[in-house]
């Protein structure tokens, strides 16, 4: 008797604390988007501020390049990150630490001083220095005589990996550690299957929760990114926010719903797929979606 | 030569040699357990067979082709681990399929082949169920079904009961054997538990330290152990450090007490050894009358069987039998087991005759360096166990 009121005395807390929380997220958003709306003048009940968004190209072409860097994103991010964490789980425990220590580096760096020492290393003159000749191998100063490496997306997009590392490789190794990846591996290889057959179904279908994690955390990353981009003069979805916000706050606060919007979508559009492949997996690695904290 | 050869197996891990110079070969369709102390190298052996492991030397060959350095998922091996490892998103039946689907075996045949292989190890209704669905026992049968689907040449199992209750262990070790034997599969089962080697192995490999103790079947090993090892770690039995006399005849000094062994011509008189008696070869006489010698069995082998003097210590029931410490007279301690009623009321405190035939003792040599002989490996009854000297003691190392 007494349990079952202490369990629906719990029941009452957790429901009280889920609400409260929802709102301490709905509450912002929703004055953002009627501010959005309003247009200055309160609310007419017409979208005209919202066609007047849709109407401006600059809006289009900064959310398709914006979409194109995050994905372009996430698609390196993982396919760097998820054999590598693989492998070093399996044959190099020892570097767990080591590369654990790396990936937090770029926290330690800002991403100003980021983009303004690629800036260095890759704007030509610098990039005939005898450190950057030798740590690329003799590629940057070859190809920085061919074209301009500072303006092909390539390379934002290759530091937008470095700025989302921290965020992916936790998640991705932290999702390992709950499976035993050695056991399983052998298990595959004793049954025929090679190094990629195993990776791709005995691991990821276990490590689902945290690759999906990774992927949601590095695109919002990008999505929101503003200082590479602007060093990298490269007209982002942030940066067209940034300047409209300069002359029209009510739309930029649209925008920043809309871009609200637009990740949650991503994520929905995610989930979903993932519960095809994770299948009995989620069911062992309970909670591990909800940190994405976007459901 | 055998279907599956170890040449010389060699592996160290650091400064720990795991495997040392390990040679033997397992026929087509045999049974081989490895058998020995926790950390003295099983496992090694079969990961080293399996390919999970290089060896530092040596080659394995399996019906006459050398798979030393092929990676593990080109060699025809199934494996069974300890932990089970089934896949957790996967049900039973994709787990077993796995290893079909990797064939790229048409479908219905995947479906049919699981059918067949579930049912094998009695799990046809859980197809559908997932890993964390079913009990310890049911996963190692998944495990063992899955291993089996792709028809390995070779089935490895590394301790796949040890984990599991003791009735479970039981169970699924004979319907192991069964599996085995219904389908002529060539095994290599791991197991630090003597008896379970016992009941389930064709042959058995005892290993300690890394290296081989003695290949043979159950019965070899445990009624002809080789070395001080084997003898102490298989099964339980009294071990005394006695001296040889007269090799040729059979007689042995025993702390001043004469003791009649088997002929031993391959000995020199005068060697140190070590007489392994079984428990349940020797048979307990209560001395209370002053009748001294009479109520013995037989009487006509009254001049050859060895007789002492002792105290009843500690009994045990262990069942079918009950098993006595007895402390002879010349302070040695003696393992006695007497079945059913003829323990009747011996109870500790309680003056025994000790009987034994001289083809209950098996001798074994002991290694002598300069004067005296090597520490020696005669087990003491550790303070407050009921009594059963092996396998749950770390074993002795044989010399300092
Ligand atoms: N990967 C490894 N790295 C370092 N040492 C190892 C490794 N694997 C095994 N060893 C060492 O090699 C020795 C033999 O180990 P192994 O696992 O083969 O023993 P085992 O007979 O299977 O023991 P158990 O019954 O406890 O499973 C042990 O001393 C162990 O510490
Ligand atoms: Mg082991």
């Amino acid at each position: 008797m007494r349990q079952t009121v202490s369990h629906w005395r719990g029941l009452l807390a957790t429901r009280l604390a889920l609400g409260l929380v929802l709102l301490y997220l709905l509450i912002p958003l929703g004055a953002t988007l009627a501010f959005g709306l309003s247009g200055g003048h309160g609310w007419r009940g017409d979208l005209s501020a919202l066609s007047a968004v849709f109407g401006d190209p600059d809006f289009w072409l900064t959310l398709l390049t914006s979409l194109g860097l995050a994905a372009g994103t996430t698609l390196l991010v993982l396919l760097l990150l998820t054999p590598t964490a693989y492998q070093v789980r399996l044959r190099l425990p020892q570097g767990r630490g080591l590369l654990e220590t790396l990936a937090l580096l770029p926290f330690a760096v800002p991403p100003i001083v980021l983009g303004t020492g690629l800036l260095q290393e890759y704007n030509g003159t610098a990039a005939n220095s005898p450190l950057v000749v030798l740590l690329s191998l003799g590629l940057v100063p070859l190809l920085s005589n061919v074209f301009p490496l500072l303006d092909i997306p390539l390379l934002l997009v290759c530091s937008y990996v470095i700025v989302a590392l921290p965020f992916a490789y936790r998640a991705i190794d932290n999702s390992l550690r709950a499976v035993d990846v050695k056991v399983l591996t052998e298990a595959a290889a004793s049954l025929g299957a090679g190094w990629w057959q195993t990776l791709l179904q005995v691991i990821l279908p276990n490590i689902w929760p945290g690759v999906l994690t990774a992927a949601l955390l590095t695109f919002s990353t990008v999505m929101g990114e503003l200082t590479l981009a602007s060093l990298f003069n490269t007209y982002t979805f942030p940066i067209y926010l940034n300047m409209t916000g300069q002359n029209d706050p009510h739309r930029a606060a649209l925008l920043a719903v809309l871009s609200f919007l637009l990740t949650l979508f991503c994520v929905l559009g995610i989930v979903p797929g993932s519960r095809l492949h994770a299948g009995a997996g989620r069911a062992a690695l309970p909670g591990q979606i909800e940190g994405a904290g976007l459901r | 030569m055998a279907f599956l050869e170890l040449q010389e197996l060699t592996k160290s891990f650091g400064k720990t040699r795991a495997v040392e110079r390990i040679s033997l070969g397992v026929e087509r369709g045999e049974f081989l357990t490895l058998l020995g102390p926790s950390g003295c190298g099983k496992t090694t052996v079969l990961r080293l067979v399996a390919g999970f492991e290089q060896p530092d030397a040596g080659h394995i060959l399996l019906d006459q082709e050398e798979i030393t350095t092929r990676p593990a998922n080109r060699r025809p091996m199934g494996m069974v681990f300890q932990s089970y490892a089934l896949f957790p998103h996967m049900t039973a039946e994709q787990n077993v399929a796995f290893g079909l689907r990797l064939r790229r075996l048409p479908p219905a045949l995947i479906r049919q082949r699981c059918e067949e292989l579930l049912a094998l190890v009695g799990l046809a209704e859980r197809a559908r169920s997932y890993p964390h669905q079913l009990s310890g026992g049911q996963q190692q049968r998944v495990a063992l079904a899955r291993a089996l689907a792709v028809e390995p040449k070779v089935l490895l199992l590394d301790e796949p009961l040890s984990a599991l209750d003791a009735a479970v262990r039981v169970t699924l070790r004979e319907e192991i054997r069964r599996i085995q034997q219904q389908l002529g599969m060539t095994v290599i089962y791991v197991t630090h538990d003597q008896e379970e080697a016992l009941a389930i192995s064709g042959r058995i490999a005892v290993m300690a330290r890394g290296r081989l103790e003695q290949l043979g079947t159950p019965e070899e090993i445990y009624r002809r152990p080789r070395t001080v090892f084997v003898a102490g770690f298989v099964g339980a039995s009294t071990r005394l450090s006695a001296r040889l006399e007269r090799a040729v005849e059979g007689r042995c000094r025993l702390d001043g007490i004469l003791l009649r062994v088997p002929p031993q011509p391959e000995l020199s008189d005068g060697s140190a050894v070590l007489l392994v008696v079984r428990p349940e070869l020797v048979t307990l006489c209560q001395l209370n009358e002053a009748s001294g010698a009479a109520a013995d069995g037989g009487g006509q082998r009254q001049g050859q069987e060895n007789v002492l003097l002792g105290t009843v210590e500690l009994r045990t029931f262990l069942g079918a039998v009950t098993r006595f410490r007895v402390r002879a007279a010349g302070g040695q301690l003696f393992t006695v087991d007497l079945p059913g009623l003829q323990a009747g009321t011996l109870v500790p405190g309680q003056r025994v005759r000790l009987s034994f035939p001289p083809e209950a003792c098996l001798v074994l040599p002991l290694e002598e360096t300069g004067s005296g002989v090597t520490a020696l490996p005669v087990p003491e009854w550790p303070a407050g166990t009921t009594g059963q000297p092996g396998p749950e003691r770390e074993p002795q190392p044989e010399h300092a």
